[in-house]
């Protein structure tokens, strides 16, 4: 049994399928949904969420945003969702590098949200890497 | 003979112009391409998320959120989205019209301004209407939309404000684009064309989960909804902007080059004119001397 799942990002879709589970995670913990779940709207932190489709799975760097569950459809919008395929470790790498200097900088306002939120990105790019690695081999 | 110099002289103007307008054309047009790329893949995001605040909102209490609330006092903010530079066809001209069309329909009585564009702002300042703030001086545009919506939701929470407006120009297509203008706050009934009635939420609230919890959910949800909204007003604004741009100097293309094509007519023939005068002379003269 499958349920229709989006995700929606300011600069694209990421993701539009039928898909038998997904795991997202919110400020509280990972929420898992199945088919039927009960209409649920939830705000979204960064991390990894899973998909689960024909028995396989299938993993999205995502930012913070809002989940909401209808009976109908479920969709997930965020800020950037990157699946784990398109993901480039020297490119993550090289991101977290040039947010750890700016931090050390101690930039003020907005810049600071920007960065802090480049380096969590980062982290969570990294472990979701590391996390496909394992399973390969 | 100086009629032929002259008619040359406007040829090489001519041509001038049409160099300048193409190179024009070509930027508008890589910009445009751009600006385009931005607008449209925003729009389902901007959709999306307009969906799911109504969604969400009708099924609370309007009085758990200061933004969901209606402020009885206080005045109207209209946000003009415009240009900074000209020669972009009509597309100032159209969105500054349709605005003084709609202030013939609505009241007067205590409108405030905030502007992105220096054309917005000289016609308001001529008009010598209450601007609030201008943001025309950093571009892009998009780096004043945290500013921007941060100014609109604390005014709206203090009570300055009892509506908020955007108007600006939505792109339809690289030949098209609209004067518009949306409500973004209050929030309440936003969605709903005139003539429409309101969709009951077929969904009772007790089986409505909220995680972690319809309070903390709000304000982030809110403000992120705003933030998205005005965004997407600022990015159709600019894709509008270049396609206008690119279609006028494409028009200024082709009339500089029909103008040159005229010209040239005009020039051979002045120049056959005078051959024809000279022979005949020459051929009057040694008649004259045999």
């Amino acid at each position: 049994m499958t349920f229709p799942l989006e995700i929606v990002t300011p600069e694209r879709i990421a993701f539009t399928d039928q898909v038998e589970m997904v795991v997202v995670p919110t400020k509280v913990g990972n929420i898992g949904i199945l088919p039927r779940h009960i209409s649920l709207f939830a705000q979204l932190t960064e991390g990894i969420l899973k998909i689960k489709k024909h028995q396989e799975e299938y993993y999205l760097s995502i930012g913070g945003g809002f989940i909401e569950v209808a009976k109908d459809k479920t969709i997930v919008l965020v800020t950037r969702a990157v699946k784990s395929t398109e993901l480039n470790e020297q490119d993550i790498l090289k991101a977290k590098q040039a947010a750890e200097v700016a931090l050390k900088q101690k930039p003020m306002g907005a810049a600071l949200t920007t960065y802090k939120t480049l380096y969590r990105q980062s982290l969570i790019d990294l472990k979701l890497l590391r996390r496909r690695k394992q399973r390969i081999h | 003979m100086a009629n032929l110099r002259l008619i040359k002289r406007r040829i090489k103007s001519a041509q001038n112009i049409s160099q300048i307008t193409r190179a024009m054309q070509m930027v508008a047009a890589s910009k445009m391409k751009k600006a385009q790329g931005l607008a449209v893949s925003g729009r389902p995001y901007a959709e999306k998320i307009a969906e799911m605040v109504t969604k969400f909102v009708a099924r609370i209490d309007p009085e758990q959120h200061p933004l969901l609330k209606e402020n009885t006092n206080g005045k109207d903010l209209v946000i003009l989205i415009t240009t900074n530079k000209g020669l972009c066809g009509g597309l100032n001209t159209n969105l500054l019209r349709s605005l003084q069309k709609w202030f013939k329909e609505t009241e007067l009585a205590s409108f405030q301004y905030v502007t992105l564009g220096k054309r917005g702002e000289t016609y308001l300042v001529r008009g010598k209407r209450a601007l609030l703030a201008d943001f025309s001086e950093k571009i892009p545009f998009s780096q004043n939309i945290p500013a921007l919506t941060t100014l609109i939701t604390d005014g709206y929470i203090k009570g300055e404000f009892k509506r908020v407006e955007i108007v600006y120009n939505n792109f339809l297509s690289a030949l098209r684009q609209e004067p518009t203008h949306k409500q973004l706050l209050p929030i309440k009934g936003l969605f709903i064309p005139a003539g429409q009635t309101v969709e009951k939420p077929e969904i009772t609230p007790l089986e409505f989960l909220v995680e972690p919890d319809v309070e903390s959910i709000l304000d982030p949800l809110l403000f992120h909804y705003l933030e998205n909204q005005v965004r997407d007003a600022v990015l159709q604004a600019e894709a509008s902007e270049h396609s206008a741009r690119m279609m006028a100097m494409k028009n200024a293309t082709d009339n500089a080059r029909e103008f040159i094509e005229l010209l040239t007519l005009e020039y051979y023939r002045a120049r056959q004119e005078k051959i024809t005068y000279e022979i005949s002379d020459m051929v009057t003269a040694r008649l004259a001397v045999s």
